[in-house]
């Protein structure tokens, strides 16, 4: 049988701008997986999308407390879901600071932005780092969606050389850790990010050619489960651990076949697949924000993360009038000109935001609320200053509402040198996942609700 | 005894007063001079023996045996181990007292320096073998040798991680989930290609509701008017399909409906559609379809409609559509071009048209997993496969298919996707050879990043590899081949980081002569240029000075150069011009520049870096970088606004040595392109080193180069070929390789070749030992 969506949908364009509102969730969820939610509330979700080189702070901190705050330059286009933001202003990421390892801010600001570790200084051997808040929620919450997790970027690993000052550039490029030494891989183009959500998509294989290419993949991946156990005997330690992600791969990738065959992934009738990644660097990001709300609206995953741009990305953004690469702009040296110019890029980011969040709240729930009410999605750097490199006082901002959790609406101010991670353990509890510590935390972060 | 030649070093570092080297591990010098100041002993005092003490000391270290500072300092292998987890702080454990950093680096340093003492006639290294993934560039090209595929989709996987400036680097090459799918999703891919299923022809059908157009109701799609109802369909191959279209219609005027079979906008037949509501009819058409993606469309054609006619069964001519089918391919898939991997796998009792017999299953496997694992395979493992295709018939499938399973297995084993090295024989502690067939893999996937051939599997086999006569002709003969591209397209970009002319982007209004055919030839410039000096056997100095390189027109334009038009790429002599070696060509000077101007910060620290390995240490917090524009406090030209710069202490003892190396370079833009003048001041191309080394212009940085630091470049230039071939971070006891590279490089006249050489036959390359310290 053909999997198809209960309602048609209007088409949603590709690219820049197009919102179409999207119908209610309800019919669109696999019917079993509606039936079992046993409370009907919709699922909660979470979010984190990284931007790098700090912020220009001065446009970025609201004035106001409180739910009586006015949003400043960059935070600006943000208007419409204003009511679903909470601003956080001083939050801290310890972990980011040298503590004694010398220069590399970039790599250590990225590596602990989602794990609160500290990153081990090295090129390439024994990288060492924690796992990162959306891993530890993927890792206990793996059975509630076809895809556990979903890491998302608009830039792949860099391309030759050092990344920063003597550290690895796994940490400059990734955000999302599932062991101390393993960074979960990001995927970068969006026709591929739809290809995994939607694998049956345009498909001209009936069901049975469908069961058959399950089998094999199931009888391929037992008959290197075997290889990798009996080879895994006749090496040393650090090579047996290599293995054990190979293992650990190949139980994921069962599990997401298994599920396959329970519930086939539903088709996304209305949204064309999207080409290879495009040119345009704000239509790469606004696809992948698509992606997103793909992900949440089908269900395929809870948990999200995405890098806007990999740490020190020394990207130029000249179609917005600043061709200047942003790392090198970033030292702004308190010039008024960089100053202004960085704002732009900031808000430029903070434009695309806003489209993932619009778009994400213009979707409804069957419950009448909209997708992002269930959301908690962070966004920010793990940089404040990009001149100072500073890593206290960043820029961070929770949207979403968490299922009705979090207060939103709001401008707060936590406590000099509150951890990040504090938030991070709040949003865990929120999710379903608790656990008692992550990174440097030292406690909940209490102002969300 | 023969202590490990550094008097060149020391001499540099008097030379260049900054020593980077100053515990980071930034680079694989390590410092000269320890200060008699630091007390290791009562360092390890307090810091240490609590636990590393007595007969269960943590780690089985025991610093007791140690009575003196100068004993500590012969016991190198402890040392490294000391200075590995002092630098990266694993020790002091977090929960013990922890040495303030300055004392922590004055220990490192006094360690470090112990380390450069090494004897080389006492200690001979080679690591631990390592498990190393298949990047991407290695998996598509082991592809290709493989089995005649091109998977281009390779950059669908997710990127290889970079570790000591290069991809292939055992340690980083994590694997993730997402590999792991990709891994299966590419198995399935290649295997299709590779091995053709004859398929048998097969009916998909299309609802209502999956057509589009016209209106839907519950049981039909309806056109009441001219139009379309229509389907995309995924033809597997090329060739002959029957299209079943299940309709009736309502009749009006005097005509029955007349309806189309449209593909890809295109009318390939017309029928008239005389059944009713009671008995649907089917329609048909044979239509020619592309591989791929098809638009199939029903086209009503003659709409009717008169409400006052009498009969008011002829008032409304509509169409009603049940649904359609799609039946194919009719014709079996043809023979193309890339059977031909298809009749090298199925090498026994297939292609004239006889059965296989039982033995042809086993010796198509057999050859597969030999050649794909790398290494002869065991009963054992062969009988695993079989299983599978086996099993697979059992279930019906064809033999072809059943191959095809057990091929799909073999690309995703962890033989294939990893290069598996076995711990040596016995608790050996001196470096053992490694196997005959994991040498042949070292030096393919050094030399071509893919697979041995055929020639080095047979000399593998013949157990014969490890002689030095026949290492060199396999040497010299892999150089020579066509694939030995792989050390350009792989090792020399990465080196010289010339990945990074694909993201660089230059100012259109500041430089409109750079367009996308400009920064094509750039690189292809430096590819080419690197390509003859390793299939003309050059010596490596003319990657600082030669008088030759190739250009296409639009780079001959961008330099100057008449009389070359086109996109071909030809060898030019540049006698005359300004142009040279790596340093003078466009792409050097692009990625080194920023968007808006040249940067003779970045140069210098590049020549520092990647052609005399010593890079200087990353700038201390809070300076002010330039501006972009004059606007500043700071005037003058560039370089005028760097010296300015530069009379701040803090940053004038690293920019002493960077800024001059490019200064001699600014008459290069930040696109390469010669120039006299900055706006309206003349370019002043002077440079003084620290230790009074003076020149004016590229040329005579060229020269001095050349002449004074080749010992350097040579030491670089092993270093980086070392790390790239041995894929991973060298170790102190590495030095002892790299110095007999350096002399093999002057005993030779610098060629290309002596180097490689040199490494392939180094005990490193060629052993492993289970007490590595890796």
């Amino acid at each position: 049988m053909r999997k198809s969506w209960h309602v048609s949908r209007r088409h949603v364009l590709r690219g820049i701008g197009a919102i179409v509102a999207l119908p209610v969730l309800e019919a669109m969820l696999p019917r079993s997986l509606y039936a079992a939610s046993e409370e009907r509330e919709a699922p909660r979700r979470m979010a984190f999308l990284m931007v790098p080189n700090g912020a220009h702070m001065s446009d970025w901190t609201p004035a106001g407390m409180g739910s009586d705050f006015e949003l400043p330059y960059i935070l600006e286009p943000l208007a419409k879901v204003k009511e679903q933001l909470l601003v956080i202003s001083g939050l801290t990421h310890d972990k980011g600071r040298p503590h004694g390892d010398g220069a590399g801010d970039h790599a250590r600001a990225c590596a602990t932005f989602l794990t609160g570790c500290q990153a081990r200084k090295t090129h390439g051997s024994d990288i060492h780092l924690g796992v990162s808040v959306d891993q530890i929620a993927a890792q206990q919450a793996e059975d509630r969606t076809r895809l556990s997790s979903l890491e998302l970027g608009c830039e792949g690993s860099h391309l030759a050389g050092n990344c920063d000052s003597g550290y690895s550039c796994a940490y400059s490029s990734n955000i999302s850790w599932s062991s101390p030494n393993t960074p979960v891989a990001k995927e970068i183009n969006p026709r591929l990010v739809f290809e995994r959500l939607f694998p049956n998509h345009l498909s001209e294989l009936d069901q049975d050619q469908r069961d058959r290419g399950q089998r094999r993949r199931v009888s391929i991946l037992d008959y290197v489960a075997e290889d990798a156990r009996q080879l895994k005997l006749r090496l040393g330690v650090k090579d047996q651990q290599k293995l054990d992600e190979y293992l650990t791969s190949i139980r994921e990738v069962e599990q997401r076949l298994l599920a396959d065959e329970r519930e086939p992934a539903a088709n996304p009738e209305g949204y064309n697949k999207p080409y290879d990644i495009p040119q345009n660097y704000e239509e790469h990001i606004r696809l992948m924000a698509d992606m997103i709300v793909l992900a949440f609206q089908s269900d395929s995953t809870r948990i999200c993360t995405m890098m806007l741009a990999n740490e020190g990305s020394n990207r130029s953004y000249r179609f917005i009038g600043v061709p200047e690469g942003h790392h090198d702009l970033s030292h702004h040296g308190e010039d008024a000109g960089k100053l202004t110019k960085i704002r732009e890029i900031n808000r430029f980011h903070t434009t695309q935001l806003a489209y993932l969040l619009e778009r994400l709240q213009s979707t409804r729930e069957a419950s009448g609320s909209s997708l992002l009410d269930s959301c908690m999605l962070v966004y920010g750097s793990g940089i404040s200053d990009g001149n100072r490199h500073n890593n206290e006082e960043l820029p961070i901002v929770l949207a979403g509402r968490g299922g009705g959790v979090i207060r939103s609406g709001r401008h707060e101010r936590v406590p000099d040198e509150t951890p990040m991670t504090n938030l991070f353990l709040s949003m865990l509890d929120c999710f379903g996942t608790p656990v008692d510590q992550l990174g440097d935390s030292t406690d909940r972060l209490h102002c969300l609700s | 005894m023969r202590i490990v030649g550094y008097s060149l070093m020391f001499l540099a570092a008097i030379l260049w007063p900054i020593d980077h080297v100053s515990g980071e591990e930034t680079g694989n010098q390590l410092p000269v001079a320890a200060t008699d100041a630091v007390n290791i002993v009562s360092f390890i005092d307090t810091y240490c023996t609590s636990c590393h003490e007595g007969d269960e000391a943590a780690a089985e270290l025991s610093f007791e045996k140690f009575q003196t500072a100068a004993e500590l300092g012969q016991a190198h292998a402890t040392i490294d181990k000391m200075l590995r987890m002092l630098r990266s702080k694993k020790m002091p454990p977090e929960s013990e007292p922890q040495p303030p950093a300055d004392e922590r680096k004055q220990v490192t340093d006094w360690l470090a320096a112990r380390l450069a003492e090494v004897d080389c006639a006492d200690e001979t290294y080679a690591a631990r073998p390592t498990l190393r993934r298949l990047n991407r560039f290695e998996y598509r090209r082991t592809i290709q040798d493989l089995l005649g595929v091109d998977f281009r989709s390779v950059s669908d996987f997710p990127s290889d991680e970079v570790g000591h400036g290069f991809d292939n680097i055992g340690d980083v090459l994590t694997l993730s989930p997402l590999h792991l799918e990709k891994y299966l999703a590419a198995a399935e891919a290649i295997v299709a290609e590779a091995i053709v299923v004859p398929v048998r022809p097969r009916i998909t059908r299309r609802t209502p509701r999956e057509l589009k157009g016209g209106v839907l109701t519950d049981t039909h799609r309806e056109l009441y008017t001219n139009g379309d109802i229509h389907t995309t369909y995924q033809a597997l191959f090329s060739g002959a399909y029957l299209v079943r279209v299940r309709a009736y219609a309502t009749r009006g005027g005097d005509e029955l409906v007349q309806i189309a079979f449209v593909v890809n906008d295109e009318s390939v037949h017309v029928d008239k559609v005389a059944a009713s509501r009671d008995e649907p009819g089917e329609y048909e058409a044979t239509v020619d379809l592309p591989q791929g993606e098809s638009t199939l469309a029903i086209r009503f054609l003659n709409d009717f409609y008169d409400p006052d006619a009498a009969d008011p069964d002829r008032r409304d001519r509509n169409l009603y559509v049940v649904n359609l089918e799609i039946d194919g391919p009719l014709d079996a898939p043809l023979p193309s071009p890339r059977s031909d991997s298809h009749r090298q796998i199925f090498s026994c009792g297939h292609n004239d048209g006889t059965e296989h017999g039982g033995h042809c299953a086993g010796m198509i496997v057999e050859r597969l997993a030999r050649r794909a694992f790398r290494r002869p395979v065991s009963a054992d493992e062969l009988q695993r496969l079989l299983q599978i295709a086996s099993t697979a018939q059992s279930r019906g499938a064809r033999f072809e298919e059943a191959i095809q399973h057990v091929l799909a297995a073999i690309l995703v084993s962890p033989h294939f996707l990893f290069r598996v090295e076995s711990l040596p024989n016995g608790s050996a502690t001196e470096p053992q050879p490694i196997s005959q067939h994991e040498l042949a893999t070292r030096m393919s996937y050094f030399l071509w990043s893919s697979m041995p051939d055929e020639e080095l599997f047979a000399a593998a086999a013949a157990g014969k590899l490890h002689e030095p006569g026949v290492l060199r002709r396999q040497v010299d003969r892999m150089l020579q081949d066509e694939k030995s591209q792989a050390i350009v397209d792989q090792f020399a970009m990465q080196w010289l980081n010339l990945g990074q002319l694909v993201l660089v982007e230059p100012d259109p209004e500041r430089f409109p002569d750079f367009d996308e055919s400009l920064r094509q030839a750039m690189l292809e410039e430096s590819r080419l240029f690197f390509k003859t000096i390793i299939r003309a056997d050059r010596s490596i100095l003319d990657l600082l000075l030669t008088d030759d390189t190739l250009v296409n027109g639009p780079l001959a334009k961008h330099y100057g150069i008449d009389g070359i038009e086109g996109d071909e790429f030809q060898p030019v002599k540049l006698s005359g011009t300004q142009r040279g070696g790596v340093l003078t060509q466009a792409s050097v000077l692009t990625i080194t520049s920023n968007p808006t101007r040249t940067s003779a910060v970045k140069r210098g620290k590049w020549i520092l870096e990647n052609l005399l390995g010593t890079p200087p240490p990353p700038p201390p917090e809070n300076v002010e970088p330039l501006a972009d524009d004059n606007s500043e406090t700071l005037v003058g030209t560039l370089r005028q606004r760097l010296e300015q710069h530069r009379t701040k202490l803090e940053c004038a003892t690293c920019h002493e040595r960077m800024d001059p190396l490019g200064f001699a370079l600014e008459n290069y833009d930040a696109i390469g392109a010669w120039r006299d003048h900055e706006l309206e001041h003349p370019i002043d191309s002077s440079g003084r080193l620290p230790d009074g080394t003076q020149f004016s212009g590229p040329r005579q940085l060229q020269e001095f180069l050349y002449k004074e630091k080749r010992e350097e470049f040579c030491r670089c230039f092993a270093e980086r070929i070392l790390t790239y071939a041995l894929g991973r971070g060298l170790q102190y006891q590495d030095r002892c390789t790299i110095d007999e590279l350096v002399e093999s490089l002057r005993q030779n006249d610098y060629k290309f070749s002596s180097l490689v050489q040199g490494i392939v036959t180094s005990t490193p390359f060629r052993m492993a030992q289970v007490t590595g310290n890796h």
